[in-house]
């Protein structure tokens, strides 16, 4: 069963608070590295969790032009709906 | 801002992580006493960061094969062995190799991160996948983004997680290129290879192994983890390196495919570089054979490794989950990391500091390997260090 885009930034919202600063408001604006300050690889595990939630996989080399959440939650929803 | 500014505001807060009395990466060694002792400033240091697992970086037999090559071939091949032909010693090195795994096709490469690059990148096509392990080299990684294809990683050593990516990827899984470690090198583990063979026949995928940690330490006669899996026949392609058991700089990619050798004409990463010096071809041949006949050496180095580890597991430091030659001394905070580093140094002992992003999981490590030239006092020596050590390490 494929998600809706609400369903899919809510989630990555979730995930992304409870490894973000205490009281960090996450919007789909929220930028990955300059804001929440992950490095590649903590983006790279916080997507293998989100993997798993879904049931889909995101290639490494489509998150080049990602750098917002929004941007991720657009990403992963495009995939979502392209699973057979 | 201008592009210099740019970097510069970029690694500035790199700078800020860094004590400024001590280098801590890239530390400048005097003079060499051994294969595991130098001179670092004024000192007299102990070497416990090397991947000098046999100690072989002195042996007489490999010191006077280089010195007769330099004399004999000169100091440089000058360029690509493509270009400016490949001397006969290269090809005998390959051919070794190529035995030794008793493959049919071996290629070298001047560096082992090229050896990966090479490969991955001469092999991959951009409508192919890669299925990687999580805790892979840079070197990997690197290759896998040379190559445009989809690039899928799967949990450290978990072959669910894994088997789970090649259900997905239907039909193209056939297509999929799976990658992993004999011995992870930040914290020294090993892949479960037997399953991963498994999975990759079930699902008519190819398999690549790097050795690079696990060459000359697992298997009887030191081929890896292929070995020791009894797996050997079922692997596609093994790469490793000659920088760490054999003691030089170099790399290697054997295979029974005949693919293999059309690597030498689409690989940039062989093409556009220059092969390997004479002396550190025939260095890396008596190497080779030492390392063959290692035994003796193995069985050393295993036990220096299991004494370490298990003391420090004894003293309660959190390591990675299996003993071996790579021991990963596993922190929360990077400030912890760098007082212990230089504590450590500070009483006669050089590991390395590893920091995040170059860390699984968020964490810093400090990174001991061991080697079978290590003497019973020098892993005393470490074991009581580490002992004292303990009370500064409150979330070990
Ligand atoms: C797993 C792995 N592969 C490849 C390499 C690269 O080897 P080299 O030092 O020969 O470039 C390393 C070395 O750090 C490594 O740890």
């Amino acid at each position: 069963m494929a998600h809706t885009y609400d369903q899919i930034f809510q989630t990555l919202q979730g995930i992304l608070e409870k490894v973000s600063v205490r009281g960090t408001v996450i919007t789909p604006e929220t930028g990955l590295t300059d804001q929440l300050k992950m490095d590649s690889m903590k983006v790279l595990d916080i997507i293998m969790e989100i993997e798993d939630e879904l049931d889909i996989s995101v290639p490494m080399n489509n998150l080049v032009d990602v750098n917002t959440v929004g941007e991720l939650a657009q990403l992963l929803f495009e995939l979502d709906t392209s699973k057979s | 801002m201008n592009l210099l500014e740019e970097f510069a505001a970029r690694h500035a807060h790199k700078k800020l992580l860094l004590p400024e009395d001590v280098q801590i990466f890239g530390a400048q060694i005097e003079k060499l006493y051994s294969s595991t002792e130098a001179k670092i400033g004024d000192r007299r240091i102990t070497l416990f960061g090397t991947n000098n697992y046999l100690g072989l970086t002195f042996a007489p037999q490999c010191l006077e094969a280089a010195h007769r090559a330099i004399d004999e071939e000169g100091t440089g091949t000058t360029g690509s062995r493509l270009a400016n032909g490949s001397y006969s010693n290269h090809y005998l090195l390959e051919k070794e190799f190529a035995d030794f795994y008793r493959c049919e096709h071996c290629i070298i490469f001047s560096t082992g991160y090229q050896a990966n690059l090479g490969l991955i990148s001469g092999l991959i096509d951009s409508k192919d996948v890669i299925l990687l392990d999580a805790h892979c080299h840079a070197s990997i990684y690197d290759g896998c983004s040379m190559t445009g294809a989809d690039v899928i990683r799967f949990r450290h050593n978990d072959t669910v997680n894994m088997e789970k990516r090649l259900q997905r990827l239907g039909d193209r899984a056939q297509s999929t290129l799976i990658i992993v470690e004999g011995i992870y090198s930040m914290l020294g583990d090993t892949a479960p290879l037997q399953e991963i063979v498994r999975l990759k026949q079930k699902y008519g995928a190819t398999l690549l192994v790097d050795e690079a940690h696990s060459l000359g330490v697992l298997g009887e006669t030191g081929q890896g983890l292929v070995e020791q899996a009894g797996v050997l026949d079922q692997v596609d392609f093994i790469t490793g390196t000659f920088s760490k058991s054999l003691g030089n700089i170099g790399g290697y990619c054997v295979s029974n495919h005949p693919q293999l050798d059309m690597i030498r004409y689409v690989s940039r990463p062989y093409i556009f570089t220059a092969s390997s010096s004479p002396a550190t071809i025939a260095a890396t041949r008596a190497a080779l054979v030492l390392l063959r006949e290692g035994q003796a050496l193995r069985k050393t180095l295993w036990q220096h490794s299991r004494f370490l580890y298990s003391k420090l597991d004894e003293l309660g430091y959190t390591l990675g989950p299996e003993p071996g030659p790579v021991i990963a001394v596993v922190l929360d905070s990077h400030t912890l990391a760098i007082d212990l580093w230089r504590r450590l140094l500070d009483n006669g002992i050089y590991t390395n500091l590893v920091l995040p992003p170059a860390t699984p999981d968020d964490k810093s490590l400090i990174r001991c390997s061991i080697s079978a030239a290590h003497t019973t006092e020098q892993l005393e020596h470490i074991a009581d260090v580490f002992s004292q050590l303990r009370k500064y390490v409150t979330d070990a």
